[in-house]
């Protein structure tokens, strides 16, 4: 695999070069910078697949960075705060963000989410990069930015992260037999041992929180033998 | 005095008390007044109508006398039909005199008495007969009959007796004494009497009737309209206040909203929509303040403790990096929490329907290898108002505590129309009862020592109890009985 290349834009110079030194320890080619300046001249030269960007810097904000980036930009966009508040993280993925990691934050989950995206956007083989959009089926809405469902009545169901990666899969490939390894390596980055039945008790989980019949199954059917498909036809908006 | 507590507590209700006793005692004050005047005034009237049937009959007496005695009846005759008044005169034969004597003085005869034989002089004889009138001739507008010696009636037309006055209309009697009759024999000569009929001596003096004005008919129509004018009355008053006390109600629940403090209302009230006003303000720059220097700290802290989590990751010594990471937490953790709770219920939060079924599994769900030691059972169906974000937490804090004291966790999930409790179990030492309330305290430990070692920042309760009281519930704790453990109820108002 080549090596994926990475920006890391934060004011501060020991996070950026501690960020860089761990990041480069796990195989990445890092670049890094102090502001907001140069990041366009950066892109325009090199090849970057993500760039992780810190929101508190001085000149130019955060979002101020990732919005001039998106408006002529796909790249990936990881973002840093030191504020926690639900608020922010919306605003930050609503201006374009990928991803939003408040800080303190250990480099292991940064290096789990970088992984995240960069798998995502692989797949997505140079199309449009999947972003903030809600998915619409049967009256529910998936709401990316809170990383929420909402039912045909309007309440809040709560998943939990394995749940929410789990229905967004089934979201993104909708009438499509997902087999459990495809499953698998969608939601955790893994292949399926023989005999794993881990994602069925996801599976039926999920079906659980849909309020979907195990039974006689309506919206996620089992292919016996394959996998599962996601019957509802999705609106992304 | 403690007649009614909910009488004396409500400032309405004193109010409206004060307006109706105030206005009952000027009436009393005023009926006693009226009646001492009253009776002053009556026997002055009555000592008039005295003097003038005096007057009155010794002028006819001495008329009749001067004149022959067959020119009396026709004299009588014109005479009567040009007076007026209520006396009624006729001639009498001393013959078949069966007037009978009457013994029984009273105010009104002994006046009477008294002046006849002052202007008669003490040589005419004269005899008093009282005689009541039936109520129903009045009631029936009939006229009276009066029956003389001489088998004449008089015609009296009762309408001409003003005896029914508007206090009357409230108690429906006629008063005995207004229909009292004195007849006066006069000895004319040896063949011939005299008799003077004289109505309204004992009539009482119309808007002076004491007795009807205080009838219990009129007091309580008097009353009940007090009642009500006074209930309006205090109702006016009391609208600025309640206006003011909803302001300062609102303010109590949130501070930060805009209130509309200029209203029309009296001076008294206005300095006190003032001085509301300038408290929040003063409350919402201490707010502004302190949530400023919080988010200051919090994110000059978060720098470093960034730094050391990622400095940690390039420990070569997996021993060391394991011990660093460990303290590394703990410290991330009370920091942040600490600021957290500081910090907590300054920021607004919007409320959404949230299913608390689903929010319970994914919040153990998301423990990861710790949730597999929490058992859930039940559910409750009905979604609650909340948010979400706040709602897992609280949860998370009192499953963590769970898990930390005890090696397994039961949930026990119960909903009802009109509310949702969540019962969480554990099988750890339990707190004993003394120290029950006191958890709740930030930074309150059971055990004294303080000893980190045990986890947590000494905040999670403290942080969920916030968390439920600012979603409108409760949060209660309880040894298990028949078994070691501790048992935390949860429950939220739907």
């Amino acid at each position: 695999m080549e090596e994926k290349k990475l920006l890391i834009v934060d004011d501060d110079f020991e996070i950026r070069t501690l960020l860089a030194e761990y990041l480069e320890k796990n195989g990445f080619e890092v670049i890094t910078l102090p502001d907001g300046g140069n990041v366009e001249s950066v892109l325009k030269k090199t090849r970057i697949d993500l760039v992780i960007l810190d929101v508190m810097m001085p000149g130019d904000d955060g979002y101020e960075v990732c919005r001039k980036i998106r408006s002529w930009n796909d790249v990936p966009i990881i973002m840093l705060t030191a504020r926690s508040e639900e608020v922010d993280r919306i605003v930050g993925l609503e201006i374009g963000a990928d991803d939003y990691l408040a800080k303190p934050f250990s480099s292991r989950e940064l290096l789990a989410r970088v992984k995240a995206i960069l798998r995502r956007t692989e797949r997505m083989d140079g199309r449009a990069v999947n972003r903030l959009k809600n998915y619409l089926f049967l009256g529910w809405t998936l709401e990316t930015g809170k990383r929420q469902l909402i039912d045909n009545n309007g309440v809040v169901i709560s998943l939990s992260g394995v749940d929410y990666n789990l229905l967004k899969v089934f979201l993104d490939h909708p009438n499509r037999v997902l087999t459990r390894d495809q499953l698998l390596d969608y939601t955790q980055g893994r292949e399926a041992m023989p005999f794993d039945r881990a994602i069925d008790v996801q599976v039926s989980r999920l079906r659980q929180r849909l309020k979907d019949d195990p039974k006689s199954p309506n919206i996620i059917k089992t292919v016996r033998g394959e996998g599962y498909i996601f019957i509802p036809d999705v609106i992304k908006k | 005095m403690k007649f009614n507590l909910a009488l004396e507590n409500s400032l309405f209700m004193r109010m409206a008390l004060l307006l109706l006793g105030g206005a009952s005692s000027i009436i009393v004050i005023c009926a006693i007044f009226w009646s001492l005047l009253a009776s002053v005034g009556e026997q002055r009237y009555r000592k008039q109508v005295v003097v003038d049937s005096v007057d009155q009959m010794v002028n006819v007496y001495f008329q009749l006398k001067s004149i022959s005695p067959e020119k009396r009846e026709k004299w009588l005759e014109q005479y009567s039909w040009k007076s007026t008044g209520p006396i009624d005169i006729a001639l009498i034969s001393e013959k078949n005199d069966n007037f009978p004597d009457f013994n029984e003085m009273d105010d009104v005869l002994s006046l009477l008495d008294q002046y006849l034989k002052k202007k008669l002089g003490m040589d005419v004889p004269f005899k008093f007969r009282v005689s009541y009138m039936e109520p129903e001739d009045f009631e029936m507008e009939q006229v009276l009959e009066t029956e003389t010696d001489f088998g004449k009636t008089d015609e009296l037309a009762l309408v001409d007796f003003p005896l029914i006055n508007i206090f009357d209309i409230f108690d429906w009697q006629i008063d005995d004494d207004d229909l009292k009759s004195v007849a006066i024999k006069l000895q004319l000569d040896e063949n011939t009497g005299i008799i003077f009929n004289i109505l309204g001596l004992y009539e009482s003096i119309m808007f002076w009737s004491v007795p009807s004005f205080l009838s219990i008919g009129f007091i309580g129509i008097f009353l009940l309209s007090m009642l009500i004018l006074s209930l309006i009355f205090t109702w006016w008053i009391n609208r600025p206040l309640k206006r003011i006390t909803r302001i300062a109600e609102q303010l109590g629940k949130d501070i930060t909203k805009k209130q509309v403090f200029d209203f029309d209302a009296p001076k008294e009230i206005q300095s006190i929509a003032n001085a509301l006003k300038l408290m929040q303000k003063e409350i919402q720059n201490q707010i502004t303040e302190k949530s400023r220097i919080f988010s200051a700290i919090s994110h000059d802290l978060k720098t470093p403790i960034t730094r050391l989590q990622l400095r940690v990751e390039l420990l070569e010594s997996d021993e060391n990096r394991v011990k660093f990471k460990k303290d590394l937490d703990l410290l991330e953790t009370s920091v942040l929490e600490a600021l957290d709770y500081a910090r907590f219920g300054y920021e607004k939060i919007s409320t959404c329907t949230v299913d608390m079924d689903s929010l319970i599994y994914s919040v153990v769900d998301d423990m990861g290898e710790m949730g597999t030691r929490v058992k859930i059972s039940g559910n409750c169906s009905y979604p609650i108002k909340g948010q979400v974000d706040q709602l897992k937490r609280c949860l998370k804090n009192i499953i963590d505590n769970a898990l930390l004291y005890g090696s397994q966790a039961e949930l026990e999930i119960l909903g009802t129309e009109k509310y949702v409790m969540i019962t969480i179990k554990d099988n750890g030492p339990g707190i004993p009862k003394e120290e029950q309330v006191r958890v709740f305290d930030p930074f309150y430990r059971v055990d004294k020592s303080r000893n980190l070692n045990v986890g947590g920042s000494g905040l999670g309760l403290s942080i969920s109890k916030k968390i439920v009281e600012k979603h409108g519930g409760s949060i209660a704790l309880e040894n298990r009985t028949g078994q070691k453990g501790l048992k935390v109820r949860l429950k939220f108002v739907r």
